[in-house]
């Protein structure tokens, strides 16, 4: 490996290797990356039509197929897309809602709150959503995301243009989405989801960017709300059909992979577009699923505050996905061309000027909001020119897993791990021990570790640190 | 021999199965990817439900049988402990009765819900007499 500058590392291009790859870690954080995760970000750099490097974020670890916090894009004539590049979870990712409250204001009526709102919103293995919809009503929420919520009730208007694409992927089909995906996804939406996603009220703790915090509604010790959830059974649904129908075709186009996980088939073949048409029904099921629950949390706020959401200002800061492949303009070798760029746990970055970002942050950059592990401090970035010139406008998407499940079950119980947070001070509301144990804050490497690697390697600029004040996890 | 243990993997459930008959090692697959969702000890054989799966070869046969499990599991709201499975190796196809009960949060032990069965590291096969398969579930 070799090292480019402080921050950034590069492993040559060999063997099958069609491009090189480049991790973006500080030293540090690079010992403790397991050599499994950059074999597979080496088996992602042999995939056909990948342009200038496969690139490992801070908080990269081993996944299946690429590993997690990899980013990989390709010339949308010659290149591939691969389902496992995205994940199962399609357009797992953050939102953030923000309150006039301080941290101080709600710090009384937390207990109260996480308890309304685990009430309100169904976490964990089994639970359906309260949202019923029938099967064509499912379909329109596919093709229309957060917007087909937002017009039956669930949120504001306002709200869609704070979300990533406005909550909407275009060239969403329903018709290339499976009936077991439908089945999947009928009674799911508004469900949190189990493993990682939780929801957290957290403390802006501190601000590094006065003036672009202030553009993001975000003032020193507010208390706001963060959001991880995904696609739920639909999106890993859509995912499990189409690898199989790639793993198939690949003999067609001539195709081999190190790993069947990153099966995949050309953008312009039929396998792709169909891919395509279906995985952006998925992300904009994510897109709602993430809406439906922000409903609930105003509800929540509403019943333990007595005022109305609107008076508590409850108004979106943003929402970035992480798992997700989508069509962008990129500078290579001097031209502006047109990507597939993969992003499996990886946050897009854009910064100021780019017309991805909605006209309110235009001048900043979107938000790119990264979480810490439970009872870890979360971040609010922005993007830079170095990474729109480097990763594709992608940074990290959290702390990334430093211990497996199995051994974090093994060397704590959930028990002792809500024991240790509530003497922090943190009110944590599990579905479950076991998962509480599997999600304790030492399974997970260090945020500020993995924040500082961001900025060492000059690809995203923190404006706000916010601290956990009480977590509900699924 | 054991029925299944599980291995380190940094972010999914990553777990190898065993079983004196190829049928064997399918229920013991199942009987993992079930108990990364719960105690599957607490889960009562009292629900049965059958399936049907068929396949190019046997490797996909058993990747194909956790699928279909996996959504059983989720839009019936069930988890299993039991299985009774028939295989045709010439066809690459089975016919299954799987065994257990509605979910109960209080009952079984819940942990963490499986998301998909991913091809990374997936294998089925059969060494001194003995099949065995590993794979990892996204979760």
């Amino acid at each position: 490996m070799q090292k480019i500058r402080e921050g950034v590392y590069e492993i040559p291009k060999e063997g099958e290797m069609r491009a090189s790859a480049r991790i973006y870690a500080s030293e540090k954080i690079l010992g403790k990356i397991e050599a499994e995760a950059f074999q597979q970000l080496k088996n992602s750099a042999t995939l056909p039509g990948i342009q200038k490097y496969a690139i490992g974020m801070p908080d990269m670890h081993t996944g299946y197929g690429p590993p997690i916090g990899g980013v990989g894009a390709f010339e949308k004539e010659t290149g591939v897309v691969s389902p496992g590049f995205i994940g199962f979870d399609q357009n797992c990712g953050i939102r953030l809602i923000r309150t006039n409250f301080t941290a101080e204001e709600i710090k009384p009526k937390l207990k109260e709150l996480i308890d309304v709102l685990f009430e309100l919103i169904p976490a964990g293995i089994g639970e359906t959503g309260k949202i019923r919809l029938k099967k064509d009503e499912l379909g329109e929420l596919f093709a229309q995301g957060a917007a087909y919520l937002v017009k039956k009730g669930y949120g504001w208007k306002k709200d869609l243009e704070k979300i990533e694409e406005k909550g909407q992927m275009k060239n969403a089909n329903p018709e290339k989405v499976s009936e077991k995906a439908f089945q999947r996804g009928l009674n799911q939406s508004g469900t949190l989801g189990s493993g990682n996603h939780f929801l957290e009220i957290q403390k802006v703790s501190e601000i590094f960017d006065e003036k672009t915090a202030k553009k993001f509604g975000l003032f020193q010790g507010q208390g706001v709300i963060m959001l991880h959830s995904g696609s739920r059974g639909a999106g890993h649904q859509i995912a499990t059909d189409y690898l199989d129908k790639m793993l198939r075709a690949m003999e067609k186009y001539k195709i081999k992979v190190p790993d069947r996980q990153l099966a995949c088939a050309p953008i312009n073949s039929s396998e792709g577009q169909d891919f395509l048409q279906a995985m952006n029904c998925g992300v904009n099921y994510a897109f709602a699923n993430r809406q439906a629950m922000t409903h609930r949390i105003r509800e929540g706020f509403e019943k333990v505050f007595g005022q109305k959401a609107e008076d508590m200002e409850m108004s979106l800061v943003y929402d970035v996905c992480h798992n997700v492949a989508k069509f962008e303009k990129h500078e290579i070798n001097g031209k502006q061309k047109e990507l597939l760029v993969h992003r499996k746990g990886a946050t897009r970055a854009m910064p100021s000027g780019r017309k991805e970002n909605p006209e309110a942050y235009m001048t900043t950059g979107h938000p790119v909001i990264i979480p810490g592990s439970m009872g870890t401090p979360s971040y609010v970035l922005v993007g830079t020119e170095t990474a729109l010139n480097e990763t594709f406008a992608s940074v990290c998407h959290g702390a990334g897993r430093a211990m497996s499940r199995h051994s974090a079950m093994q060397q704590k119980r959930g028990e002792q791990v809500k024991k240790d947070l509530e003497l922090k001070g943190q009110i944590v509301k599990g579905a479950s021990w076991a998962g509480l144990a599997e999600e304790a804050p030492e399974a997970y490497k260090d945020i500020d570790e993995v924040i500082a690697s961001v900025e060492l390697s000059g690809i995203g600029r923190k404006i706000t640190k916010n601290l956990p004040m009480a977590v509900m996890k699924g | 021999m054991k029925q299944f243990v599980f291995l380190e993997h940094a972010a999914d459930a990553k777990f190898q199965a065993f079983g004196r008959t190829i049928e064997e090692c399918f229920a013991n697959s199942a009987l993992a990817m079930n108990s990364v969702e719960c105690n599957i000890k607490k889960v009562a054989a009292k629900q049965k439900l059958a399936i049907r799966v068929s396949a190019e070869n046997t490797e996909e046969l058993l990747h194909k049988f956790l699928e279909e499990t996996l959504f059983q599991m989720e839009t019936k709201k069930l988890l299993f402990s039991k299985f009774k499975i028939k295989i045709n190796e010439k066809k690459n196809s089975l016919t299954a009765e799987l065994f257990g009960e509605k979910i109960n949060k209080k009952k079984h032990e819940l942990k963490t819900l499986v998301k998909a069965v991913t091809w990374n590291n997936f294998y089925l096969k059969k060494e001194k007499k003995i099949w065995s398969a590993q794979a990892v579930c996204d979760t």
